[in-house]
């Protein structure tokens, strides 16, 4: 275990307000609210969540209005509607159907309830995704994570564009050699294992020469030495 | 005071062969030692010796002084930067040593001085360039005042200005009293900083300039390290912009790019190509620029891998688009490593071959022509770095494309495949093959027909004087 | 099942569960097929049990997916989007338990594939019991999710055998990874 020697020299406190410090005590705070406000977030879109299965029927109004203002307030956060209609056409469809198919229209309003329940489900989690910033969320999630596997959320955030990028790159560079991995050539099952031969295989010696690095390089950070870890305080 | 020695070391590498046989080197406080070698001759893995002697199952003695802490900065950035800012980045050695959150802030920004990186402490590493990466994680490793830093292979990987600022950095840890270890195969940009080099050969240390006596002369005419340091980032040969009107080549054109505008992902820098630039059978021409400055992204619209540029790219008469030019066209990424597959090298040739209906025999024409038919029946992941490198791009050549086109292919690659390639290529052109290949610095200005280069967001054509060869 | 996994091995089951959310956000609702997601989960999930070779890695791997794709926003999102990668995984798992080092490791990888798939299945009735479906659909609606998730998952688990006998071929299994008998 290393011993800092300039950890004891100069110290740091929050009352210490040259112009410089003061707007790092302020980013200090801000990144502390922010972190409270979608802790709170998440715990509030598990709870309506959850209620969408438990409210009797004649409160779903209430919990209809509550998630309406959910929506209203995504939408003026630019929040996609997109991927929420099409599950919702999707989820009625397929439900109101089966109804009619089973009962005949006697049980469309039961149908009705039904599928109104799951969309309830669905919307807070929706919310949540899209007013809240991926960053945030691991962020919370690393403080209730044991630190090892905080780590791994983490890294696998940081790296996924980078596993995106490596993913396409060996998808483009195969089609040019000639590999039968078009989108057309994909309409036949045949060529799956083309794909995961040329494409899926090479990207897992990646991932494993990736992993195999990034574990090295954070052991040398002096990760696996101690099992308490503090955190960063800027977020 | 010795920091670190080494005492006759040897060491084992899979089951069979000695990686090394007598290694013996002591390092004092305040020397700055360079490690040359060979691709695959465990440079790396002496880095990671020295400063994790119990990982690995040696014979031998290590000797770690009491007062010795070690900073180690790998070849490759993306596998050492772990946190999304520079100041989440600096302090995670400090997270992992469980200081204070509020005593982390001095010592990250002493850090990030050090360095030279004053910016904020939540800037985004992603906006950093490769250069400044490098620097960032230099002050990842300083922020444990190591009193060893040792460094793996930088010139590879960074232009001329990112050398530059690295060797002032590095100038300043040794005034400072810390040791320096580099481990590279191009010394020329350190000589200033270094007091003692070593050439790794046959598992054994010795002073480079005995080992340079005994080393095989690099292929005549061939000017690899062209750019050094102390002639600033000037071009290495003569240059004159080209003299339109060169009729009689407009017959064999093969590609041709005019009035492009290039827009990255990010959507903010561009790449400009005023005028037409154009590539005809039989040239070769070098695609020079800093890192960063849009070469993979050109490259990446001339294969139709991409199509985010506006004006015409016409490849073989037509619009690029993936899958197009089958067997026409061929392309080696960046790391060619990645691309491989099969079972046997022999079969990661023969499967372009067969896509394409091209003959078989094309597989061990080329194999032959890059001495590679002794690895024919191997498995190409069992290979080293260069070796991968050379079947990968075996692989390209070996369906005769008209137009080959090659991003950063010498990076990495050693004395020993370097001249090899060269060969290739050069085969390759006098067949009226063409050529465009990239690199972070103007190389290989022998060889060239013409050279693009990309200066402020503008790419120009120029022709090269030839020298006599 | 902390300390049982280095970071070398936790690492790489945490981006195995990258690429399995980054590809199921890729091919979102191009197939629109119900089950599909089932084809790379069991894919992914066994390809970790067979690299690593532990009981654990899958549900890691399952609660890392789930993770990620509630906190990338992927599909729905939210806690679901966390139990429909999560309890496929833990399924797995125990499975694995009770068979262990019986069969061959492709039947063995078959019968992971169809537990998965029929959890997966499982997780979707009840969650339809509960807001109040008729038994009846809720039961019709199972049925068509087995025979469709495992049909896909079946797929998935054929190809694992050919991924790490090539892994195993180059010498990039890592050391207690699983080597085909």
């Amino acid at each position: 275990m290393i011993h800092l020697k300039s950890a004891k020299r100069d110290k740091y406190t929050l009352t210490d307000l040259t112009p410089e410090k003061s707007t790092l005590n302020n980013a200090i705070l801000r990144s502390k609210q922010k972190l409270i406000l979608c802790s709170a977030a998440i715990a509030f879109s598990i709870v309506l969540s959850m209620s969408a299965f438990l409210v009797l029927q004649q409160h779903l109004g209430y919990l209809l209005l509550i998630n309406t203002c959910l929506l209203v307030h995504a939408w003026f956060c630019q929040a996609k509607l997109a991927p929420l209609i099409k599950l919702f056409i999707f989820q009625s469809l397929v439900t109101i159907g089966l109804y009619v198919l089973l009962y005949g229209q006697d049980r469309l309003f039961e149908a009705v309830i039904v599928v109104t329940r799951i969309i309830l489900v669905m919307l807070p989690s929706w919310w949540l995704a899209s007013t809240q910033s991926s960053h945030q969320i691991s962020q919370v999630l690393s403080l209730l994570l044991p630190t090892k596997w905080a780590f791994v959320v983490t890294t696998s955030i940081k790296v996924l564009p980078f596993i995106g990028q490596e993913a396409r790159d060996i998808y483009h560079i195969q089609c040019l050699r000639g590999a039968r991995i078009t989108p057309k050539a994909l309409m036949n099952p045949i060529n799956w294992y083309e794909l995961v031969k040329c494409v899926l295989f090479p990207l897992l010696i990646q991932l494993l020469s990736l992993s195999k690095h990034i574990a090295h390089s954070a052991n040398q950070r002096h990760f696996d030495k101690s099992s308490t870890h503090t955190h960063w305080p800027l977020n | 005071m010795t920091l670190l020695a080494l005492h006759q070391v040897e060491l084992q590498q899979g089951s069979s062969t000695d990686l090394y046989q007598n290694l013996n080197l002591q390092i004092n406080a305040g020397e700055c030692h360079c490690i040359s070698g060979a691709t695959g001759c465990g440079k790396t893995t002496l880095l990671q010796l020295m400063a994790m002697p119990n990982q690995f199952n040696y014979r031998g003695k290590i000797t770690h002084s009491p007062e010795l802490i070690i900073g180690m900065i790998m070849q490759d950035p993306h596998v050492q930067l772990v946190r999304e800012t520079i100041g989440a980045e600096v302090a995670f050695g400090l997270e992992n040593l469980s200081v204070p959150a509020l005593d982390m802030l001095p010592l990250v920004e002493q850090a990030l001085a050090k360095v030279g990186l004053a910016l904020p402490l939540n800037t985004p590493v992603t906006h950093l360039s490769l250069g400044q990466k490098y620097r960032l994680m230099l002050a990842a490793q300083w922020v444990f005042e190591p009193n060893l830093m040792l460094i793996d292979e930088p010139w590879a990987q960074l232009d001329n200005q990112g050398i530059t600022e690295l060797c002032k950095v590095l100038t300043d840890l040794l005034e400072a009293g810390v040791s320096v270890v580099i481990v590279e195969h191009n010394t020329d940009p350190f000589t200033d900083i270094i007091d003692f080099q070593w050439q790794l050969t046959l598992g054994e240390l010795i002073p480079a300039t005995q080992a340079l006596q005994a080393s095989e002369p690099i292929a005549d005419n061939i000017s690899r390290h062209t750019a050094s340091l102390s002639s600033g980032d000037n071009m290495p040969v003569n240059m004159a912009l080209q003299q339109n009107g060169d009729a009689a080549a407009q017959s064999n054109c093969l590609l041709t790019l005019s009035d492009v505008t290039i827009r990255y992902a990010n959507q903010i820098a561009t790449l400009h190509i005023n005028d037409t630039v154009s590539l005809h059978a039989g040239d070769i021409v070098g695609l020079f620029g800093e890192n960063g400055c849009g070469k993979t992204s050109l490259f990446n619209q001339i294969v139709g891998v991409s199509d985010e540029y506006k004006g015409q790219i016409s490849l073989l008469g037509k619009t690029p688009k993936l899958g197009l030019f089958g067997a026409n066209l061929g392309f080696l990424m960046q790391r060619p490593s990645r691309q491989l597959f099969e079972m046997t090298v022999l079969q990661e040739l023969e499967f372009s071959l067969k896509r394409f209906g091209l003959p078989l025999t094309n597989a061990t024409e080329i194999l032959t022509q890059l001495n590679l038919l002794p690895l024919a029946s191997h498995s190409p992941h069992k290979l080293s770095y260069g070796q991968q490198h050379l079947v990968a791009l075996a692989s390209v050549l070996c369906i005769k494309p008209k137009i080959l086109l090659l991003d950063d292919p010498f990076a990495g690659l050693d004395n020993h495949y370097f001249p090899l390639v060269i060969n290739a290529l050069k085969h390759f052109s006098e067949n009226g093959g063409a050529i465009i290949f990239s690199s972070h610095r103007p190389i290989l200005s022998s060889l060239l027909s013409k050279c693009w280069l990309i200066e402020q967001q503008q790419l120009t054509e120029h022709n090269v004087l030839k020298r006599a060869s | 099942m902390n300390s049982r996994f280095n970071l070398h091995h936790s690492l790489f089951i945490g981006f195995c569960a990258t690429l399995l959310v980054v590809i199921k956000s890729m091919l979102r609702m191009k197939l629109g097929f119900s089950g599909h997601s089932m084809f790379l989960m069991s894919l992914f999930y066994l390809v970790c049990y067979g690299a690593t070779n532990k009981v654990g890695s899958i549900t890691l791997c399952g609660l890392l997916s789930g993770m990620l794709a509630m906190i990338l926003g992927v599909g729905k999102g939210g806690l679901f989007i966390l139990l429909k990668f999560t309890l496929p995984a833990i399924a797995m798992d125990i499975g694995l338990l009770f068979i262990g080092t019986l069969f061959s490791l492709k039947v063995r990888l078959i019968l992971l594939a169809l537990i998965g798939s029929v959890a997966w299945a499982l997780k979707s009735g009840v969650q339809d019991f509960l807001v109040g479906m008729d038994i009846n659909i809720v039961l019709l609606q199972f049925g068509i999710n087995c025979l469709s998730g495992g049909a896909f998952a079946v797929l998935g688990a054929l190809l694992v055998p050919l991924i790490l006998k090539r892994l195993d071929a180059h010498d990039l299994l890592m050391k207690n990874g699983m080597r085909d008998k």
